[in-house]
């Protein structure tokens, strides 16, 4: 068979038809589209935080009483200090400051700005930022979602937080974060170390918790070992296991997701084979000419396939650039709510754009396997028809 | 093959086109350099979800409690799928 | 519940697998009735349906098979991408020794592929022919594999659920390093032999190949699949991570070392089983197979060239061997 006459008549055929594959190319960008667009959020998402996860600390430590963390005695940082091979040894403050008339909760993060890092780093971040005059008042510097919140609610130049000994703390919005920030950032209010203490009360011995790092990480069982020694209500926290949940908790969601979506596959399947066996039961005259003109029945199920993968292909492509748009450039509206949340500041996250080749893989075996396979008898069955039968 | 599906073809590959172009045009890495100096800055990488009172902000760090019925076990709604 | 079954690329593995299976158990079924009731002299309207039925199995061996060559290497990926979650693991080697299904799994699919093309070129041979002559026995042979599959499928499902994310497993450099002095080469070959092996070994498999030795093309190209096999984990591998105790078949599958893994095995495989698949054909179906072998020495001379590239490279780069 000329391969050329071939293409000619198969591609000539499935525009003759298209009525009949229309629906099923529908239906299939339609899943593909949905299904592409939750795992490309999930696998951007993820790919964005164990990104930031490697300037981490290695280790967390806190003090934990009845399960619950509490405030960690600063002097804890010494005795840490003590254990050979720590280094960097800082505390953190930082914790939920509830906007009572609406419930809405910010995360406020105390830093140690007379650190020469992290005043370098904060300059380079922030454009414009003037350390002198945001250290010569009480001021902080807040993200994009605490922004727009405060400014709704009339706190435009200066916010006044309640401490618990039930005192007004009036701090001046010194500037937003980046809108670049907004994946970690979004609720979160920075301000000087000491600031932060007095607005949570802590003590001046008192810190949230203590972070360090253990260059070596054949070490790490050891001084987990040791911290348990040395401190008898302490939580270590690792890094490797946050990696290692960070994994786990877009696999959780995209596989969720995916496990529900089995059954959405197999009804697919259902429909499909129920269709192309009602398409193709009304080919069979068409199909008895073509057995009778002397093709064989090799070559009708080689057409049948040809035409099922196109519909595939460009089904396929099809969804998977329309999730690309929508994820990646209209940075998807809705169901990025489902992976970040709702019911505290709306949050806008602008995804960065991760393709991978096994991710598109998998996309593409989840969807063509099922689909390919449910064609495969009613292709068969019309395939075999024998043309005199046919003709009847 | 005839002209209308060489028109589908090209069509097919003009937008993948596209898509390929604005991948490998896309910031990637100062996107990526920004989000880590945040962390940075403030030692904290968790993800700022958008949480109800009652559930943890800070992941693995935090616990919280439903302070109206304390006996309760933290619903934790984030947590469902958002595995501790 | 398991965390590895919510891991994306298990999902769709195990789906595609389940697809496949149900697909396979139609033919087997056809299959079984093939084998009862064919009689090609018969004109029966029920021959006539049979022959037609023969068609509906090979077309599901075909797409199944074509699947299968795609899924194995998701296979692997889906392990090597497991790696990130099981403690100690650092490539797929820890994952498919994660529990006592792995390594038979792994085996049980490179032979399975194997028999199924097999199976393929001889119903391309049965299918030139007017009357059939081979039916019967490809039926038998896919009896066989269908029972192989059965025990694949059943060894997938095994193999995922019964992996632990809270034990750790060990990493390729315990598992296949020479920790304590021990050699992990058989036959008590060192390197210097196993290099002079593994050249001389291609040698042979051209050799014969080139020549028509049917039977000797075959014991050739399995001895030289093994000591391939062991030349690239223990000697090539090392250029390929430029570092000489990394000694590993997985670690070259990741990104790192640009999936160059997936071409390696992929050359070797693909090169060996044509090679035998070109003298099986020859020798007990009498079907002349230049073009296979023609194929299956380009690949594996491939394969040669870019183990040996690695080596030279590394050497011009640095101007010693590790």
């Amino acid at each position: 068979m000329n391969n050329n006459a071939f293409l000619h008549f198969l591609t000539l055929l499935l525009f003759k038809q298209k009525g009949k594959h229309i629906g099923a190319v529908l239906i299939s960008v339609i899943i593909i589209f949905l299904l592409s667009s939750v795992l490309f959020i999930s696998s951007s998402l993820q790919s964005m935080l164990l990104g930031t996860l490697e300037s981490q600390s290695d280790f967390t430590v806190s003090r934990v009483q009845a399960g619950k963390a509490i405030n960690t005695p600063s002097a804890w940082m010494d005795k840490v200090l003590e254990i050979n091979g720590i280094s960097q040894v800082a505390p953190r403050i930082y914790g939920r400051y509830f906007f009572a008339p609406r419930e809405e909760s910010f995360l406020l993060v105390g830093v140690d700005l007379f650190d020469e890092q992290s005043s370098k780093e904060l300059r380079s971040l922030v454009k414009g930022l003037d350390l002198k005059s945001f250290l010569s008042t009480d001021s902080m510097l807040v993200g994009e979602g605490v922004k727009t919140f405060l400014s709704e609610h009339y706190y435009k130049e200066y916010f006044s937080f309640k401490t618990p000994q039930g005192s007004f703390k009036k701090v001046k919005i010194h500037q937003a974060l980046p809108s670049g920030t907004n994946l970690i950032a979004n609720d979160m209010i920075i301000m000087p170390i000491e600031l932060a203490r007095e607005i949570f009360g802590l003590g001046e011995d008192e810190v949230t918790d203590i972070t360090f790092n253990v260059p070596n990480d054949a070490e790490w069982d050891n001084i987990i070992g040791k911290l348990h020694l040395l401190f008898y209500d302490v939580r270590v926290v690792e890094k490797r296991e946050i990696v290692k949940a960070y994994e786990n908790l877009y696999n959780y969601k995209g596989g969720l997701f995916l496990i529900l979506y089995l059954v959405a596959m197999v009804t697919f399947m259902l429909i499909l084979y129920q269709r192309y066996s009602m398409v193709y039961s009304t080919e069979r005259k068409e199909i008895g000419i073509l057995r009778a003109v002397g093709w064989s029945i090799k070559d009708i199920l080689k057409l049948k396939f040809y035409e099922t993968a196109v519909v595939v292909l460009v089904s396929f492509v099809l969804g998977v650039i329309l999730a690309y748009l929508y994820v990646f450039i209209w940075d998807a509206p809705l169901l990025s709510q489902i992976f970040l949340g709702g019911a505290n500041l709306p949050n806008h996250v602008s995804f960065v754009p991760v393709l991978e080749f096994g991710l598109l893989g998998s996309i593409f075996l989840f969807y063509a396997i099922p689909f390919l396979a449910a064609v495969l008898i009613p292709a068969w069955k019309i395939a075999v028809t024998p043309p005199k039968e046919a003709m009847l | 093959m005839i002209k209308e599906f060489s028109i589908l073809v090209s069509i097919v590959l003009l937008l993948t086109g596209f898509v390929f172009i604005h991948y490998l045009t896309h910031n990637g890495v100062s996107s990526q350099k920004t989000l880590s100096s945040i962390s940075k800055i403030t030692e904290i990488s968790s993800p700022s979800l958008s949480v109800a009172y009652y559930e943890p902000r800070v992941l693995f760090y935090e616990k919280t409690l439903n302070p109206a019925y304390p006996q309760m076990q933290a619903m934790n709604k984030m947590d469902l799928v958002y595995e501790q | 519940m398991n965390e590895i079954l919510l891991s994306n690329e298990v999902i769709v593995y195990l789906l595609s697998e389940t697809v496949l299976y149900f697909l396979l158990f139609i033919a087997f079924l056809a299959t079984i009735g093939l084998l009862k009731r064919w009689n090609f002299d018969a004109f029966t309207t029920e021959q006539f349906a049979l022959e037609n039925r023969s068609y509906l199995v090979m077309t599901i061996i075909f797409f199944v098979m074509m699947l299968k060559v795609v899924l194995l290497p998701y296979f692997v990926y889906t392990i090597d991408n497991l790696s990130d979650l099981i403690p100690g693991a650092m490539c797929g080697a820890g994952v498919v020794k994660a529990n006592e299904y792995g390594n038979p799994l792994l085996a049980l699919k490179i032979i399975i592929l194997f028999l199924s093309a097999l199976w393929l070129s001889m119903n391309s041979i049965d299918l030139k022919e007017k009357n059939y002559p081979y039916l019967k026995l490809k039926s038998w042979f896919f009896v066989l594999i269908f029972f192989l599959l059965s025990t694949e499928y059943l060894l997938d499902i095994l193999y995922f659920t019964h992996i632990e994310t809270t034990n750790p497993v060990s990493c390729c450099s315990v598992i296949f390093g020479q920790t304590g002095g021990a050699n992990g080469l058989p036959f008590g070959l060192d390197i210097p032999k196993l290099l002079i092996l593994f050249y001389l070994l291609f040698a042979l498999v051209v050799l014969t190949t080139v020549s028509e030795l049917a039977v000797m093309s075959i014991i050739a190209s399995l001895l030289f699949g093994v000591i391939a096999y062991y030349a690239v984990v223990y000697f090539f591998g090392t250029y390929i991570y430029e570092l000489p105790t990394h000694l590993c078949p997985f670690c070259m599958l990741q990104d790192h070392y640009f999936y160059v893994g997936y071409l390696l095995w992929g050359l070797l495989l693909l090169g060996l089983f044509l090679s035998i698949d070109a003298a099986i054909m020859q020798s007990f179906f009498k079907q002349p197979a230049k073009s296979l072998k023609r194929i299956s020495l380009l690949l594996l001379s491939l394969f040669v060239l870019l183990c040996s590239a690695y080596v030279a490279v590394y050497y011009l780069k640095n101007g010693v061997l590790l």
